[in-house]
């Protein structure tokens, strides 16, 4: 995502699309890339009759009217000659593993999720293409807002890490975000029932954390200070999220998958977390 | 063009063939002490490292029973589309012909009987050595042998079918290694499975013209020496590049379909001819011994008493086996797609060795069985003196003898040929890089060089150096097959995980009604116009 040449949308033919390219021309002005793709997979196999009928009198097949509705919908959304060079894939197949196929087979930096909270049921395909592809993923929720002043990153010192500070650093140089780095330190106390200098062990697991993170910063050569949050009632996401709150912050970056995450996983825990229903802002997930 | 005849994945073929000539001259330049060199390196490996083989085979094992009835069962093999490209019986039939055929023509007779004459411990020709020596050899064919199999034909199928990787032994390290299979830790493995087929291809055929020059010397009076044996390699190779010429559809094919079938036939006559009733009674019996002593007999590894037999026969037996692996892995995995995975693992597990039971009963359990009516235990003595005449011994028991052993030759001669043939076809298309259709002249080469070995272990050292060539090759690719099954494990928890994804449906009619308000505003546009 360091050079963001290709940006990918999909997009599903309700009011969502409008919020998700709000979102993307915000993004562009602050951070402009060259590409944006329109993706969009027409789930039926079979057309209802009341649409098969009609279709012959347009004169155009269904998917070239879906794409002209979406294109039509982009250029009113960047409609001066700054903006990315728009274009369009329809993926005809309904198949979600042939259309997730199609997606990892392109250079996309990112591609970006509408995800609804007010309907039910909405929102399967894109909660099925964020755990089956291989591509970074931003999430974008209804009320999600553009605004990028103040950025959440998750640190947990697994390989993500590693190609999650390059990114919070594109956001920082060119967006001028102010990057809250975040790590929460679990102590299973009930581990150590016989222990009884629990302040002690809490305090080098901090020190710990905080060496780990000096040698990051080190090595990317990246200021901002990480906080710690020690918790061990509530579960991880749950913190993030507030921790994000607290700060402001409009965008939480995390990886796929944490540490100790289970191999049958195909995302992390504390992201699925930090997706689902309840939370309302849009989390960048980075997969590679 | 240069890619007509050759057309090699060089990081591959050329370590491999090099280590290959390499064997060969220095086996040839030592000559006779070479022997003795063999015999050394057997026991070697044997001694030290028989306990890896006895434990690891039994966690294959146990991770086969896993597999077969976990949530992964319900996997498909292709995909959840796949479907199946041959009948379930002739893939039944595929199966059993794959694995060990021109082996149960050899130790069919051969070892029961000399497990019943020469027992691990006990009293030789008695009841109990007997009945010890049927559930031995049940052992060594049985499951365990398969459970080897299935495992490296289903990571073999799985990566290649699933997620659409060539076909070649460094594909199953994908989850481990990811695109780094493609470089030099792919070439090592893939050389090691190459060497491994070779050598554990060349044992085969080495038993099998022992065995073929046994049954001529029984016939014909040809003598039975290490000179006629290599001008019988000489001779069948010639016919094995002949039908790999032709074209495997052709030639292959053709034989590996009546090799089956003379085989079932040979086996029909035994049944009819021979102690039939007890065969089918002990049948029974010798089922109800193997599975009930099964856990004490696979972990039984001599750790009190200790004289060397297990070397000889359980290690023996193992190393061979997983030497076979990639060649019958690479054919099971062909035949096998669209097959559940629960449905691979008990096919593959239990068919072949059902089939495997009834012929070592009738052929090892027929000779005891005869052999126990007399007092001097000629018939026994004779079987033991040669196992490469075993059979035809056997065979002088009952009428028609002379075309019973004919067809005995007959029979190893042809399931040499199509040994020969789809193990360089195996070998041919790992050293191609996974790529089916390899020229003609590679496999050429591959067929001669796998005569060429087999002829100089022979006279090197006959069968211990067949014997040592399995269990050095077998040992390194032991230890892949176990990293195998860590790997083959990842790649189904990810494959059943997104099986799970894939799993609910999309909200078709919100879909449909979105879709409709496009259409119907389109609709009115082009009205207004």
């Amino acid at each position: 995502m360091r050079n963001i040449k290709n940006i990918a949308v999909c997009l599903d033919l309700t009011e969502m699309d409008g919020i998700l390219l709000t979102y993307l021309k915000r993004l562009h002005d602050l951070i402009p890339f060259q590409n944006l793709t329109l993706l969009h997979l027409m789930e039926l196999e079979q057309l209802p009759d009341d649409i098969s009928t009609v279709i012959p009198k347009l004169g155009k097949s269904l998917d070239q009217i879906i794409e002209n509705e979406l294109l039509e919908t982009a250029q009113e959304h960047f409609p001066q000659a700054n903006g990315p060079n728009i274009n369009c894939h329809i993926h005809t197949n309904p198949d979600v593993e042939d259309f997730t196929e199609y997606i990892d087979s392109q250079d996309y930096s990112v591609i970006i999720y509408g995800k609804k909270t007010s309907y039910m049921g909405s929102g399967i395909l894109s909660a099925k293409l964020v755990r089956l592809s291989n591509c970074n993923t931003l999430f974008v929720p209804e009320i999600g807002l553009p605004v990028f002043e103040n950025v959440t990153i998750a640190i947990d010192f697994s390989s993500y890490t590693d190609k999650i500070i390059p990114i919070a650093k594109r956001f920082q140089e060119t967006a001028k975000s102010n990057i809250h780095p975040v790590s929460i330190l679990k102590i299973g106390r009930q581990y150590f029932p016989y222990i009884k200098n629990y302040q002690q062990i809490s305090k080098d697991m901090e020190k710990d954390t905080l060496h780990k993170y000096k040698k990051l910063q080190k090595k990317h050569d990246f200021n901002p200070p990480l906080s710690i949050i020690k918790d061990n009632e509530q579960n991880i996401g749950k913190l993030i999220y507030t921790f994000a709150v607290h700060t402001s912050s409009n965008l939480i970056i995390v990886g796929n998958k944490g540490k100790n995450d289970e191999g049958d996983l195909l995302i992390g825990s504390v992201t699925e977390q930090l997706i689902s229903h309840d939370k309302n802002l849009p989390v960048l997930i980075v997969k590679k | 063009m240069k890619k007509k005849y050759f057309d090699v994945h060089a990081p591959v073929f050329w370590p491999a063939s090099i280590l290959i000539i390499i064997f060969i001259v220095i086996t040839l330049a030592v000559g006779k002490p070479m022997e003795q060199i063999f015999n050394n390196i057997q026991s070697f490996i044997t001694e030290k490292t028989g306990w890896l083989f006895i434990i690891s085979i039994n966690a294959f094992i146990v991770f086969c029973f896993y597999l077969g009835f976990s949530k992964y069962g319900s996997v498909k093999l292709g995909g959840k589309n796949a479907e199946t490209e041959f009948s379930t019986s002739s893939w039944f039939a595929m199966l059993f012909s794959a694995g060990m055929g021109i082996g149960l023509l050899f130790w069919g007779v051969a070892e029961p009987v000399s497990h019943y004459a020469n027992p691990p411990y006990g009293e030789g020709y008695t009841i109990e050595s007997a009945t010890r020596a049927m559930n031995l050899t049940f052992l060594h064919w049985g499951f365990h042998a398969w459970a080897i199999y299935a495992i490296v034909a289903l990571s073999l199928a799985f990566f290649t079918y699933n997620r659409k990787l060539p076909l070649t032994i460094r594909s199953v390290f994908y989850p481990i290694l990811g695109d780094r299979i493609h470089s030099w830790i792919g070439d090592v493995i893939d050389v090691m499975a190459v060497l491994a087929t070779l050598f554990g291809l060349a044992t085969s055929l080495g038993l099998g013209v022992k065995q073929v020059n046994g049954g001529l010397s029984f016939l014909f009076d040809i003598p039975n020496s290490t000179s006629t044996q290599v001008l019988l390699i000489a001779g069948i190779t010639g016919i094995a590049t002949i039908s790999v010429f032709s074209g495997i559809d052709k030639g292959v094919k053709l034989l590996s379909e009546w090799n089956v079938r003379i085989a079932g036939i040979l086996l029909i006559f035994i049944l009819i001819v021979g102690p039939s009733l007890f065969i089918f009674r002990s049948l029974v019996q010798n089922l109800g011994n193997y599975i009930n002593e099964i856990i004490n007999v696979s972990t039984w590894t001599e750790a009190y008493r200790d004289n060397g037999w297990q070397g000889d026969w359980t290690i023996f037996y193992w190393a061979w086996w997983v030497s076979w692996s990639p060649f019958v892995g690479m054919f099971i995995a062909r035949v096998s797609r669209g097959r559940t995975i629960r449905e691979f693992i008990f096919g593959v597990l239990l068919v072949p060795a059902l089939l495997t039971f009834l012929w070592l009963t009738a052929m090892g359990g027929g000779a005891i069985f005869l052999d126990l009516q007399n007092e001097g235990h000629e018939l026994a003595s004779n079987i033991i003196a040669d196992e490469a005449t075993a059979l035809f011994v056997y065979l002088n028991e009952f009428p028609f003898q002379t075309i019973g052993s004919l067809v005995g030759v007959l029979l190893v001669i042809s399931f040499f040929v199509t040994s020969s043939d789809s193990g360089s076809l195996v070998i041919d298309s790992i050293t191609a890089g996974g790529k089916l259709d390899a020229p003609v002249g590679q496999r050429i080469f591959w067929a001669l060089s796998e005569g060429g070995v087999a002829a100089v272990l022979l006279v090197g050292g006959g069968l211990t150096a067949l014997q040592t060539a399995a269990i050095t090759t077998g040992l390194p690719f032991l230890i892949v097959l176990l990293i195998m099954v860590y790997s083959l494990h990842k790649g189904l928890q990810k494959e059943y995980a997104r099986n799970q994804a894939l799993k609910e449906e999309l909200n078709k009619k919100s879909y449909e009604k979105n879709l409709n308000q496009v259409i119907q505003k389109n609709l009115q546009k082009r009205q207004e116009q």
